[in-house]
């Protein structure tokens, strides 16, 4: 795998594994304190936040070739689908309270910095996803 | 006026228009409280009607299709500038209100499209004066 490869399942590992937890946190809770004391689950989703230290982790790879233009091509690609589905994440988060609530209805301030966060969740997921789709999820055919 | 010039005023026209067309109906559906599944369904069916009508227009008339190597390269770069753009409005417009309410706070909805429309004319708005600008510079290079 390359590091690009790399970066991008544990991204993807990482953003998987704080959403299922948060949405295991938050069923448990509920059935016991109910909401919304139980939207704490959502702390869970701080796991994310270690799959922003894997440039750290996999350092760039030797060699005097490591990032062509087919590294290139495919970096795009992932992020303008990344950046399309956060666009769509911003768009449904928006219109969808509008829709359900009433425009006069009212909702807490802490949604707004919520919005902000899955945007940015969304959108390295994604990218990480397009990436492993592009370039293979296992190890085969993806050197440069 | 190159094409990319052209195709940066006319994207930034028509997001100019959407706004203008968008703001006395948001403004309707909350003086209305329009609210319930029906109106998340009534855009869904417009929005299934008018994506693929924009879309079969918007392709043929595309400028994009005909540019070159440089026009192309001046666009990619206005669109990263455009994604930053975006990315630091949204925080901002997201953040601030949390700092200067206290997240114990409430806001009403209706502001919530307002960010979404902020957003669609901020990108469009930042990846335009983008192309406008790197134009304006490489003819200032060349005389």
């Amino acid at each position: 795998m390359n590091r690009a490869q790399k970066i991008a399942w544990s991204l993807v590992i990482a953003i998987s594994l704080g959403f299922i937890l948060s949405c295991i946190a938050i069923a448990i809770l509920y059935v016991k304190v109910g909401m919304p004391r139980a939207l704490a689950g959502f702390g869970f989703m701080g796991i994310a936040g270690l799959g922003g230290f894997s440039p750290l982790i996999f350092r760039k790879d030797t060699g005097k070739v490591t990032f062509d233009e087919r590294d290139k091509l495919i970096k795009r690609r992932a992020a303008l689908a990344g950046f399309g589905a956060s666009y769509l994440f911003v768009g449904l988060a928006c219109m969808i309270p509008f829709s359900i609530l009433g425009p006069k209805a009212t909702m807490s301030v802490i949604w707004l910095p919520n919005i902000f966060m899955g945007t940015g969740l969304s959108l390295f997921f994604v990218t990480s996803v397009a990436i492993l789709v592009q370039y293979g999820w296992t190890n085969k055919g993806e050197r440069s | 006026m190159s094409k990319l010039q052209k195709s940066a005023w006319f994207n930034l026209g028509m997001v100019t228009v959407c706004m203008i067309i968008s703001m006395p109906c948001f403004f309707f559906l909350t003086w209305r409280n329009a609210k319930g599944v029906d109106y998340i369904i009534i855009f869904f069916v417009v929005a299934c009607i008018t994506a693929p009508l924009f879309y079969i227009i918007y392709r043929k008339k595309s400028y994009e299709a005909n540019f070159d190597e440089r026009e192309k390269m001046i666009n990619k770069r206005a669109f990263s500038f455009a994604a930053m753009g975006l990315t630091i409005f949204l925080a901002c417009v997201c953040i601030i209100p949390y700092f200067a309410l206290g997240g114990q706070n409430l806001i009403k909805v209706y502001y919530l499209p307002l960010i979404f429309l902020g957003t669609l004319f901020a990108a469009q708005f930042v990846h335009s004066m983008a192309i406008l600008i790197q134009c304006a510079l490489e003819e200032e290079d060349g005389q």
